[in-house]
């Protein structure tokens, strides 16, 4: 009953998905009136958009399972993904709007005017992206498996053929209005069962007194919780949405710089309002899943609204969950395929279509077959080291590129691959040695803390002793990407009468 | 002993001859071998790869503050005590000229551009005496200067000055006059590359402005008698549109900006065909801040007009769609009117025909050479079908210089 009630949901939203993608083309207006076909997407829309393709697998389940576990330290986590939108917004979403740039390779390109840099960039973003897919894809094989009973693989290549094709045959792509509907959706999906929950723990003796008391029953840190461990995970937070290539992407939507910043002034909002809902269910799962460990409590977001809710609604709303869930995956791979097409494209094949559609076709398959041969302990780890793999490669390189004017190509490519290499070293030491507590597990296992900060004085130690190359290049770009954006004069004679047209 | 006769004079003679020669082979040699320790002492020419680092500053070599690099760079390279730079109006970069000897440098190249010839000139010893400098106390013992010619015309000249100047450091410093002539030529070539796009832009203006200017006027003067809100109202679009097509900022321009004066142009063009044209719009959003090239669809409209209404018969329809695809942003504009001979079309595109497709070729140019060679313009169209142009423009743009 319960599965067949979550197979259905999971292959509703399949289904819509290919429809959107197949009638996605309708979505552009015809009109035969200029004003309303030259109107830019509102930032609103634009940063339910981002919004829609941001909040993934790690926020949609991860927040609430390691909640559950972790306790009180886990609250900081929203705070993080959401507080990397407010640096964004402050350093680098109107600058680089005004740079014109739709991809990190053609930001690094347009400010250092070197190809080296460009290869680099593309293929720290490439990294980045591609292994960003590998969490979606284990969050549905996760959702398969809770939520309809079949095997995990299914979920996988069920996300990642139903990506590629809508990205191959024109559908999803980065249509605004498509992703900006996804992210309600996921709100929407999300609050039902949170709202249902509320009123049966109401109707419930002791159940809103058992929700007060989550944090008291249980000890509140895990034994590799340590404040070391905290700092770190949430500055690579924090500073790794800054380079995210599918969320800059979306910034090219904005028609200037200041229209960007009014939407990256939006999504934190957004953001911070969604994320109220995962923590309530992972203060619901403290409460009455206590025996939840790490490894099973990704999955608690799908178990909560049939363990709190008997019979057919708890069924019913633990597919709608579960459907919230497939959507977010599917948004989020979708936006990291369009990015990493585009890059892979434009770097490897001819930037036109048929380079694109070949590039989205490798980019999943790829994705797929390291997705189905890893497996994930924690979603929100998993993104946490790829948050923090960005945060010191992109970031540095993205902050002093755009306020710096002294970095030079040498410094930005110097810091970008020893940042890189740090944080995959550091990794790679931690898994061979496995996890044990203590200082050196701690600085192994959450790198950002060290590594980032490294990376940012690699590249001003090179930038000072390298010779700056063209600065007069440099100059005009910095300008460019400054300057506010000028406001044309209003055009007042744009307000219509249909006497005459 | 009697030196007339016997073999004893001539023995003598013979003598004297050998010590005579002995002695002139002597001088000779030694001469030459002063002459060669003189010429090695002096002076080697500069390796090539110094010499190709100069290159850029050869370009700006009459720009303030390069110039004096240039001369520093000069100086250094050639061995030489002080060089200047000098261009029409005086001196603009000096190395290791005094106060006291600027008066005299400044006199030289003076004298040195009057002459108006492109030749060395080399003083040894005071140049007071040459009369070419006012200071007769001038501490420089040797100077040359060469003049400098674009194109055959002069531009400035190059003066170097040392206590003694070889024959290696002037030919040096004449091939380096050579060199610079080159770079500067190259400078103006590029210079006038930019001025030819320009031209081109300039050219579909002018090919926009009489008949539209003519037609637009003529409707608007229809208007003011029976419909004076609209005649208003079409006199501020060809106020819009013509500030647009006639504005000097940039290169690139927005799909939205371009629409907006495309707009106005419609508008006006509406007012002249009545019904007769109908203009449906598909945008999406995503697309409307693709960068493209300025002017690079309102002559595309034009054209489409022109096939649509104007020479075939009933009501013309035109379609405007863009859209993303990948990592392109893909503008199609599409008439139902009368189509082309595509043979024709292609030999017009080609350039072999002038005539009313200058347009298209154009943009089609235009396109190729903001985006490079594969995003040239689609054109498909056949005789009673109609024509679609799609244009693709990439959102990377590599070499996008505006």
């Amino acid at each position: 009953m319960n599965n067949v009630a979550g197979l259905l949901g999971l292959l509703v939203i399949l289904a819509l998905t290919i429809l959107i993608g197949v009638y996605s083309r309708k979505f552009s207006r015809t009109t035969s009136d200029f004003y309303v076909a030259s109107r830019a997407a509102r930032p609103w829309w634009n940063a339910s958009a981002i919004g829609g393709e941001y909040l993934a697998s790690a926020s949609y389940l991860g927040v609430a399972g390691l909640i559950a576990v972790a306790g009180r330290n886990a609250l900081l986590i929203p705070l993080g993904y959401t507080a990397g939108f407010l640096l964004l917004l402050m350093f680098v979403a109107a600058p680089l709007r005004r740079s014109n740039a739709y991809t990190l390779p053609d930001f690094a390109q347009a400010r250092f005017g070197s190809l080296a840099v460009r290869r680099v960039t593309a293929i720290v973003s490439i990294m980045i992206c591609g292994t960003y897919v590998v969490p979606q894809l284990h969050g549905a094989a996760l959702t398969v498996e809770v939520a309809a009973g079949l095997p995990p693989w299914t979920g996988s290549a069920a996300v990642a053929a139903v990506v590629c094709l809508t990205v191959v045959t024109g559908g999803m792509r980065s249509i605004t209005f498509v992703q900006a509907i996804q992210f309600w959706f996921k709100v929407a999906a999300m609050a039902f069962p949170l709202a249902f929950m509320a009123f049966a723990l109401m109707g419930r003796e002791n159940g809103l007194a058992a929700v007060s008391m989550a944090f008291e029953r249980l000890p509140g840190d895990s034994a590799e919780a340590s404040p070391y461990r905290t700092v770190s995970l949430l500055m690579a937070l924090i500073l790794g949405t800054i380079g995210l290539p599918h969320v800059l992407a979306r910034f090219y939507t904005s028609p200037d710089g200041g229209s960007a910043r009014r939407t990256g002034t939006i999504v934190p909002c957004l953001v911070a309002g969604f994320y109220l809902l995962p923590m309530s269910y992972g203060v619901l799962g403290r409460a009455f899943m206590p025996a939840v460990r790490q490894g099973e409590a990704d999955a608690l977001v799908l178990l909560l609204p049939d363990l709190l809710l008997d019979g057919v609604p708890g069924a019913a709303l633990s597919a709608v969950v579960a459907a919230g869930a497939f959507s977010a995956f599917l948004a989020t791979t979708s936006g990291l395929i369009v990015a990493l097409a585009a890059v892979v494209s434009q770097e490897f094949f001819h930037s036109d279509v048929a380079g694109f559609q070949w590039a989205a076709i490798i980019s999943s398959a790829s994705t797929l077959a390291v997705s189905l041969f890893t497996s994930s302990v924690s979603l929100v780890e998993t993104v946490a080291l790829i948050f923090a793999f960005s945060a010191a490669t992109i970031v540095p390189m993205l902050i002093l590129g755009i306020w710096w004017p002294r970095l030079t190509p040498s410094g930005a490519a110097a810091g970008m691959i020893s940042g890189g290499s740090l944080v995959v070293t550091a990794l790679v030491i931690h898994t061979i040695m496995g996890s044990t507590a203590g200082p050196v597990s701690d600085l192994l296992a959450q790198p950002a803390a060290w590594a980032v900060p490294t990376s940012f004085a690699i590249m001003i130690a090179v930038s000072l002793t390298s010779k700056p190359t063209n600065p007069a290049r440099v100059e005009r770009f910095m300008r460019q990407i400054h300057r506010p954006d000028f406001e044309l004069p209003a055009k007042s004679h744009r307000k219509r009468d249909n006497t005459w047209t | 002993m009697d030196l007339n006769d016997g073999p004893g004079g001539l023995v003598l003679a013979m003598l004297g001859f050998l010590v005579l020669g002995l002695a002139g082979t002597a001088v000779f040699l030694l001469v030459k071998r002063r002459a060669a320790r003189h010429a090695s002492e002096g002076f080697a020419p500069p390796p090539l790869n110094s010499i190709s680092s100069l290159l850029p500053y050869f370009r700006a070599a009459f720009e303030p503050g390069k110039s004096d690099r240039l001369a520093a760079r000069l100086a250094g390279l050639l061995q030489l005590d002080a060089v200047a730079v000098a261009d029409l109006d005086g001196i603009v970069g000096a190395h290791g000229v005094g106060a006291d000897e600027f008066e005299c440098v400044r006199a030289i190249a003076e004298r040195q551009l009057a002459i108006e010839r492109n030749q060395v000139h080399r003083h040894r010893g005071n140049p007071g005496d040459g009369a070419s400098c006012s200071d007769p106390y001038c501490p420089q013992k040797s100077y040359a200067t060469i003049g400098i010619r674009v194109e055959g015309r002069p531009v400035g000249t190059l003066c170097a000055l040392g206590t003694s100047l070889s024959n290696n450091q002037v030919r040096a410093l004449s091939d380096m006059c050579r060199l610079m002539e080159a770079q500067l030529s190259l400078r103006e070539l590029k210079h006038a590359r930019a001025l030819l796009e320009e031209a081109e832009v300039d050219s579909l203006r002018a090919q926009i402005s009489p008949h539209f200017i003519y037609n637009a006027l003529n409707v608007i003067a229809t208007f003011i008698a029976t419909d004076s809100v609209r005649a208003r109202k079409l006199v501020i679009e060809f106020a819009n549109f013509t500030r647009y097509s006639f504005r000097k900022a940039g290169r690139f321009t927005s799909l939205a900006d371009e629409l907006r004066a495309i707009e106005s142009y419609v508008l006006l063009q509406e007012a002249r065909y009545g019904s007769r044209l109908k203009v449906t719009l598909q945008i999406s959003p995503e697309s409307l801040s693709a960068r493209i090239p300025y002017l690079s669809l309102q002559p595309l409209v034009e054209n489409a007009i022109r096939h649509g209404v104007e020479s075939a018969e009933g009501d013309g329809h035109i379609q405007i769609k863009a859209h993303e695809e990948g990592a392109l942003t893909v503008v199609t504009i599409e008439d139902d009117g009368a189509g082309m001979d595509p043979d024709r079309l292609r030999a017009a595109l080609a350039g072999n025909l002038d005539g009313h497709h200058v347009g298209l070729s154009n943009v089609d140019t235009r396109m190729r050479r903001a985006f490079g060679d594969e995003f040239h313009l689609i054109i498909d169209t056949a005789p009673g079908e109609g024509t679609l142009i799609t244009l693709r423009i990439p959102k990377l743009q590599r070499d996008l210089k505006d």
